[in-house]
């Protein structure tokens, strides 16, 4: 992990002062979201982007990764149930810069973004988080316990009682 | 004082032809997909401990939190 171990590290909400443009995670839609929609979508409150900024010893800052939170709601169409939503969490993206593939940046990423769901969940009730996974990011969500989703092969859901254990280990040695 | 609400942007239909990532599909559930996860909601896996996600916690320690 030399070149993230050698970094100062923030998590910020993205702000128009943050360099999107210079980001590369080297998956197009990753990287058209964070340079053109996110901005956007975190003033206007339709998801909110955080940004992990990583400034090097010679103080040159990069965003090395990022992830996005929005509200859904799974519902049942036949209205079978008489209580038929589920609220959850999608995680509508993350990612990391293309030169710190293998150095764990998505986990920690990961392991950040389930801390606020974490914390949301305190406040707010939702029944988990879901995501929809590319390949080369589908190992990460299994080592959290991602499981199943009725959507299909490309989703994948996590309880948010799962959620909260990930948040306590922080407070254990 | 009100918030200022600035128009959403989205990727126009030749830029989602560029998308090479997932394409999430967003409609409602049949019962039986319901049922299901419900069930995995009521039955959650446990989150365990493991050296990589202490290494993952440690790493995490690092990050100032500034959001």
């Amino acid at each position: 992990m030399d070149a993230f171990a050698g970094m100062d590290l923030r998590l910020e909400k993205l702000n128009a002062l943050h360099n999107v443009l210079s980001f590369d995670c080297q998956a197009v839609y990753l990287n058209d979201f964070l340079q053109k929609v996110a901005l956007s979508e975190t003033l206007n409150d339709i998801s909110l982007t955080y940004v992990l900024v990583g400034t090097n010893q010679n103080g040159s800052e990069n965003i090395i990764g990022y992830f996005a939170l929005e509200a859904e709601i799974l519902y049942d169409r036949e209205k079978t149930h008489g209580y038929a939503q589920i609220p959850v969490v999608h995680i509508k993206c993350l990612a990391r810069h293309k030169a710190l593939r293998g150095q764990k940046v998505g986990s920690v990423l990961m392991y950040q973004a389930l801390h606020i769901v974490a914390q949301a969940s305190a406040l707010i009730g939702f029944a988990g988080v879901h995501l929809a996974f590319t390949l080369e990011g589908k190992s990460l969500y299994e080592r959290f316990k991602f499981g199943e989703h009725p959507y299909g092969e490309h989703n994948m859901f996590l309880p948010i009682s799962t959620v909260r254990e990930y948040a306590d280990f922080d407070t254990q040695d | 004082m009100a918030k200022q609400f600035i128009e959403p942007v989205h990727l126009t239909l030749a830029e989602e032809k560029k998308v090479e990532g997932p394409r999430k599909i967003r409609r409602a559930l049949s019962s039986k997909e319901y049922e299901d996860i419900l069930n995995v909601i009521n039955n959650p896996p446990k989150a365990e401990m493991n050296d990589y996600l202490k290494q993952v916690i440690k790493e995490s320690r690092r990050i100032k939190i500034v959001v």
